[in-house]
């Protein structure tokens, strides 16, 4: 076959398949090992290690194929009603595994029956990349708020860790272009993140993220807002 | 009240897990067995798991959009539906990944209940299951009343469900607008669609809106609705298969020649898209695209109930047009291929077909060996042609145009030329698509009026203009139930047998379909009662 020949979206998809494939049955192989030994404090332990990387593995997988998309101008958005406790709770069973693991504590302020549009799936890869990021450098708490204001539906995740770098707080409030990235002035999360919030638009307002030091429990504060 | 034990909230529920990958086959059917499942059946495939499910109408079906071969989860839901088998409230949960969920996000008219990114849990699987079975026991009066072809039931349910819990207004408001849909009460339907789209315009509800439009004889508004869903969506692959459809209704057979194309580039695997391409291509004289479009489409009919006698006729004649008016290289491979062709053809048993066989032998035969060719073996297939009792089928007729068109001046041409005349008199003309549109118009308005009489005659001249539109047949129709019974009407036998082929056209998932049958019953009925 000639280089021309290549379809690289065609090796992309077929290669994320068998990855998630194989992280699949990796999930589960470790839940089924976990049932089988007897509980100690060193297993728990490399269990919940073993458990974050492959969040890790698999968000990194969904953010090279939503770039990569975006790169070829063919990242759609399927907007659709969803409500936000469904979507938080989804985030949280997805890494019940580390929470409890760690032995972290994860409030949910969400306000009642609040509902709102966008694509599920790009906005709960996203608000996962941020959880993820917030349960390995959070000491013990985690608070996910989400409530509407100004028209707008605002989702943050506070946690009580170190708190962002200030370059990254800085360059989180300049214009975010691929640049940055190339340059390696962001990381791929917040630059992943920012593309999608900016993608939901509506009646000309656009999603945003902000980055700041103003946690609840005085680490990290993450906001999306989207319209 | 004791909360139920969890696992007896499952031990009650059947599961059919649909999975080529057989590790993660028993992976899932060890999850689901530790909720507590009371009966668990594994597939392999999508046609193992339709006989599957005709059996035992699972409660829930966990399907990996990838199954190797063959049907893809999503073609499984489509088959499942357009066979008419999916119960109402059988749970559809499809699994995927991210590279496959577009697929299934862009397919606007069959949508899983749900849908599973991988890689998962089985908290996470167990937690979307606890929701769904939360969501179907909340629905399930709406679901039995549908069950039970009681469509206003359920529409009453849904009202109440909502005044109940108004979490699940979206769900019900779309369930209402799907049953108005079906019924052709496309006015209630499109009140809803436009209510959603005024709070955001989602594409399931702008297509939804775009069929109502469809339905009111409004093609040009529908493809305009169905434009901006594939401006924003690419692969909104229904919304391209309206499009094609209300082009054809408007004459702009160009134009749907495009969007076809254009569908099938994002998914070939449909039995009615390569339908539409193969006859679009034979219009605009593409022979090879034709037959690979037939082809193609015997071979979507390994894994499915879908295709049709017309179909393979079809296929026969775009053979002949490569055979005999355009040879190429592939010649001679398409006549290795004709006695499969034949085969096809054979097994429906259809005195039509068969006689289409009849008279391509015949033909084939004088093609082969001129010096010795039979007139008179030539006229009898004729002969039995024209003397049939019914109406010629469109397909029939196509291929008498052709072969005539194919042979010299020989005195066989003469006895063809009589009965192709006979029979195109009788189809009517296709070319006049505006007049069709116009006649609609005023036979709505007719029948709005209760001008019954009026509305038939300007619904007729609609159909006579466009023979396969099935919305003006089954206007036709509907004003002619109207006024059978009444004096001095009759509804000519000839008139209702071709609006029947071409409501005979529609799939059963189509939203159509279940009025078409319902009318044709009644009107059958009827004229038995009259003729005795």
């Amino acid at each position: 076959m000639s280089k021309s020949e290549l379809d690289f979206s065609i090796v992309l998809a077929a290669s994320m398949h068998d990855m998630k494939n194989s992280l699949c049955m990796l999930l589960q192989s470790l839940e089924t090992l976990k049932e089988q030994i007897e509980p100690n404090e060193e297993a728990e332990s490399e269990f919940t290690k073993l458990h974050y990387e492959i969040a890790r593995v698999n968000s990194s997988l969904l953010q090279m194929l939503a770039l990569y998309r975006e790169h070829c101008n063919s990242l759609p958005l399927h907007i659709e009603e969803h409500y936000i406790d469904d979507l938080i709770e989804d985030l949280i069973s997805k890494n019940e595994f580390y929470i409890q693991g760690k032995g972290l504590t994860v409030e949910l302020e969400i306000e009642e029956n609040l509902n709102w549009y966008l694509d599920c799936d790009l906005v709960t890869n996203l608000l996962n990349d941020i959880l993820i990021n917030a349960l390995k450098y959070t000491k013990q708490r985690i608070l996910i708020k989400g409530y509407r204001s100004d028209n707008q539906l605002t989702i943050e995740i506070h946690d009580d860790g170190p708190g962002y770098p200030v370059h990254m707080i800085e360059k989180s409030t300049q214009e975010m272009d691929s640049a940055l990235l190339s340059q390696g002035k962001t990381g791929l999360g917040i630059y992943f993140a920012h593309l999608i919030a900016a993608a939901h638009e509506n009646e000309g307002i656009s999603g945003k993220i902000y980055l700041s030091n103003d946690s609840q429990y005085q680490g990290s504060l993450f906001t999306l807002t989207l319209p | 009240m004791q909360p139920l034990n969890a696992l007896q909230i499952y031990k009650g529920f059947s599961f059919l897990i649909v999975d080529d990958f057989a590790e993660f086959r028993y992976s899932l059917k060890q999850m689901v067995e530790s909720f507590g499942a009371g009966h668990v059946d594994l597939a392999v495939s999508a046609e193992s798991a339709i006989a599957s499910y005709g059996e035992h109408f699972h409660d829930f079906l966990l399907v990996d959009y990838n199954l190797g071969d063959g049907l893809t989860g999503l073609q499984l839901l489509e088959e499942l539906t357009l066979k008419g088998l999916l119960k109402h409230g059988t749970v559809f949960v499809l699994l995927t990944g991210e590279t496959t969920l577009d697929q299934v996000m862009g397919a606007l008219e069959y949508r899983p209940d749900d849908y599973l990114a991988k890689p998962f849990t089985r908290n996470v699987l167990k937690q979307r299951l606890d929701k769904l079975v939360t969501l179907n026991t909340q629905l399930k009066p709406v679901y039995q009343a549908l069950n039970n072809g009681k469509p206003n039931t359920a529409v009453d349910c849904c009202d109440k469900l909502v005044a109940q819990n108004p979490r699940l207004a979206m769900t019900c408001m779309r369930l209402k607008a799907t049953i108005f849909l079906k019924n052709n009460e496309y006015r209630k339907a499109a009140q809803i669609y436009q209510s959603i789209c005024q709070a955001r315009e989602m594409n399931w509800a702008l297509l939804g809106l775009a069929r109502c439009y469809n339905g009111f004889g409004d093609a040009t508004k529908a493809v305009e609705l169905c434009e901006r869903i594939i401006s924003k969506t690419a692969n909104a692959i229904d919304a391209y298969d309206l499009v094609s459809e209300c082009y054809i209704n408007l004459g702009m057979f160009e134009k749907a020649f495009t969007a076809t194309k254009l569908a099938i580039e994002q998914s070939p695997n449909s039995i009615p898209r390569q339908r539409r391409l193969a006859k679009l291509c034979l219009r605009y004289n593409e022979y090879d695209a034709a037959y690979n479009a037939c082809k193609k489409l015997q071979a979507l009919g390994n894994y499915s109930s879908l295709v049709q006698v017309e179909d393979c006729v079809l296929w026969l004649i775009c053979a002949s047009y490569l055979m005999y008016a355009k040879p190429s290289s592939r010649t001679i491979s398409i006549t290795r291929e004709i006695s499969q062709i034949y085969r096809q053809i054979e097994k429906y048993d259809a005195i039509q077909a068969n006689l289409a066989i009849e008279l391509h032998k015949a033909y084939h035969q004088y093609r082969l060996k001129p010096e010795e060719f039979e007139q008179n073996q030539f006229e009898k297939v004729i002969n039995n042609v024209v003397s049939l009792p019914d109406p010629l089928k469109p397909y029939l007729v196509d291929l008498l145009v052709l072969l005539e068109s194919l042979l010299d001046d020989n005195p066989i041409k003469i006895s063809l030329s009589k009965a192709t005349e006979a029979a195109k008199s009788q189809l009517y003309t296709q070319d006049n698509q505006n007049r069709a549109i116009d006649y609609n118009k005023s036979g709505q308005l007719k029948y709005s009026k209760k001008e019954y009489k009026a509305a038939f005659d300007a619904f007729k001249v609609a159909f006579q203009n466009a023979p396969d539109n099935p919305n003006i047949a089954l206007n036709l129709l509907q004003t002619s139930y109207k006024l059978l019974g009444s004096k001095n009407f009759v509804l000519p036998l000839e008139l209702f047998s071709l609006c029947k082929q071409t409501l005979n056209q529609l799939a059963p998932s189509d939203h159509r379909y279940e009025q078409s049958k319902n009318l044709l019953l009644h009107i059958e009925t009827k004229l038995m009662s009259n003729l005795k």
